[in-house]
């Protein structure tokens, strides 16, 4: 069969293009095992509940004051147990009744306020249990349900005489409930609406990043592409965390959300839809290393569209009240 | 023939994964990944991105990658072809206002480069086959693949491979 004609088409790949990709390859870390990954996402929440909560800041600033007092262990073995205190009851209380339901965000609803079943509306910035009287009333404008700080926060209480319970009880009554409601589907909602918020902001960033360098190069102005690329960094890692956060089957949990049941019912399709984001993550942060832009702004055209159509796909409500909740 | 086809006994299929060596794998099968979706796509735009893609997720998940199951070429080539079938669906269905107008006209300075080259001469004679058709000329003369890897990454019989590649050339020729 004379098929030369079809071998002579065949080319070599570009040397730079040969030798750059080796090189990333070679700086690829293997996929992480779930395990690590989950801890990852827990770790994220964590950080973004101690990141907005007076009451967390305060009490990691104990903990650290009063790491002489026992061992760790024991410490929080204790604290998981029974909150033995005023402060710590109260912190349980509150963290407890944001617990989402019926409705609730996912992410979070448009106004940043968390709905409850019970028609009640949770302000996370609401003053707590125990505060004084001078900031005893709730805000009565709705306030961004994460990103924003209050102008005058609630003051928190000073730390009791004998800091050592309160200190690190507090501490563990941020971090216990996600320990202790570990495997229920109010902490999946909340793991997930965590992973979300910081997806949705970093999207946001890397769009207005990458416009912005479409005007400057118009302009004639230098561009400097390395914020847009760690941006688009920053996405194909948070990208395949989501597979992680629904992991767990919440159908038929107490928490009521907007997670279709496609998502379990054509797992294939869902991950397909991840795999998608992450690879035009990927190709917009490759583009941005060789300083491709029409490739870049291409890339993240496709990745906005991909989150598109998982949303229409897998969420009920489609894309309606997608965002980040910035203040 | 001119270029020597890719026997079972290369370096790859003969080795467990834990003792491959990645670097002459790599060099070794980028070549071959490199052409499959120049001849797949049939242009030359996106082919880097997509090269680069297939040995992203391949490097991630060697430690998937199992001898018992499957020959690496037929692994490889198998995320290379999701990834082609991915990119070819998502560009018909997804492209940007910046790209409308390119298709409006149908030319760029890029299309009129490649309109010159063998390779949109291939493109343009595989508009009418069909796409098991073109994934079969991509992996025989693309990525240089025998009839057997092929056939394991298809899902077809050797014989089958052989008889639709012979007629699909030879269509080809008549009209190159």
């Amino acid at each position: 069969m004379n098929d030369d004609f079809l071998y002579r088409i065949r080319t070599e790949p570009p040397a730079h293009f040969a030798s750059a990709l080796k090189a990333r390859l070679d700086r690829a870390p293997r996929r992480r095992a779930k395990a690590v990954r989950f801890g990852l996402a827990l770790l994220l929440f964590g950080t973004a509940v101690a990141i907005v909560s007076p009451t967390a800041r305060h009490s990691v600033v104990s903990l650290f004051a009063d790491a002489s007092d026992g061992t760790e262990e024991q410490r929080l073995a204790e604290a998981a147990d029974e909150p033995h205190n005023e402060q710590a009851k109260a912190d349980t209380e509150f963290l407890e009744s944001a617990t989402p339901a019926e409705g609730g965000a996912f992410p979070p609803d448009g106004d940043g306020l968390l709905p409850d079943e019970r028609g009640i509306r949770i302000n996370p910035f609401a003053p707590r249990a125990g505060a004084t009287s001078e900031n005893s009333d709730p805000p009565t404008q709705s306030a961004p349900a994460i990103a924003s700080l209050p102008e005058e926060p609630a003051p928190v209480p000073p730390p009791p005489s004998n800091p050592e319970p309160h200190g690190v009880s507090s501490t563990f009554i941020v971090t216990g409930p996600l320990l202790a409601e570990e495997g229920t589907g109010a902490y999946a909602f909340k793991a997930r609406r965590s992973l979300f918020t910081v997806i949705a902001w970093t999207m946001e960033s890397l769009e207005a990043t990458v416009k912005s360098l479409g005007v400057a190069a118009h302009e004639n102005r230098p561009v400097d592409l390395r914020e847009a690329e760690r941006y688009a960094t920053r996405l194909e890692r948070l990208v395949p965390l989501i597979a992680d956060a629904f992991a767990q089957d919440t159908r038929l949990s107490e928490v009521q959300t907007r997670a279709l049941d496609d998502i379990w019912e054509r797992p294939v399709g869902f991950a397909r839809k991840i795999e998608d984001m992450e690879e035009f993550a990927g190709a917009a942060r490759r583009a941005l290393q060789t300083g491709d832009r029409s490739r870049a702004y291409r890339n993240v055209g496709f990745l906005r569209r991909t989150c598109t159509e998982c949303h229409q796909e897998f969420r009920k409500g489609g894309d309606k009240d997608v965002g980040a909740t910035y203040p | 023939m001119t270029v020597e086809e890719v026997t079972p006994d290369t370096y790859a299929e003969r080795s467990a994964p834990r003792d491959l060596d990645w670097n002459s794998v790599y060099r070794d099968h980028l070549p071959r990944l490199y052409n499959y979706f120049r001849f797949r796509t049939g242009r030359d735009a996106d082919v880097e991105d997509l090269t680069a893609r297939t040995f992203e997720k391949a490097w991630k998940a060697r430690d998937r990658y199992r001898r018992d199951l499957a020959g690496f070429s037929t692994w490889l080539f198998g995320i290379a072809r999701n990834v082609a079938t991915d990119h070819l669906r998502s560009t018909h269905a997804h492209l940007p206002l910046d790209a409308a107008d390119e298709i409006a006209t149908g030319s760029t300075p890029e299309d009129d480069a490649a309109r010159r080259s063998d390779l949109a001469r291939l493109a343009r004679l595989t508009v009418n086959l069909s796409d098991r058709q073109r994934e079969l000329i991509a992996l025989k003369y693309g990525a240089t693949l025998n009839n057997r890897i092929i056939a394991r990454i298809t899902g077809l019989s050797e014989s089958n491979v052989g008889t639709v590649l012979q007629r699909t050339v030879e269509k080809l020729r008549a009209q190159w």
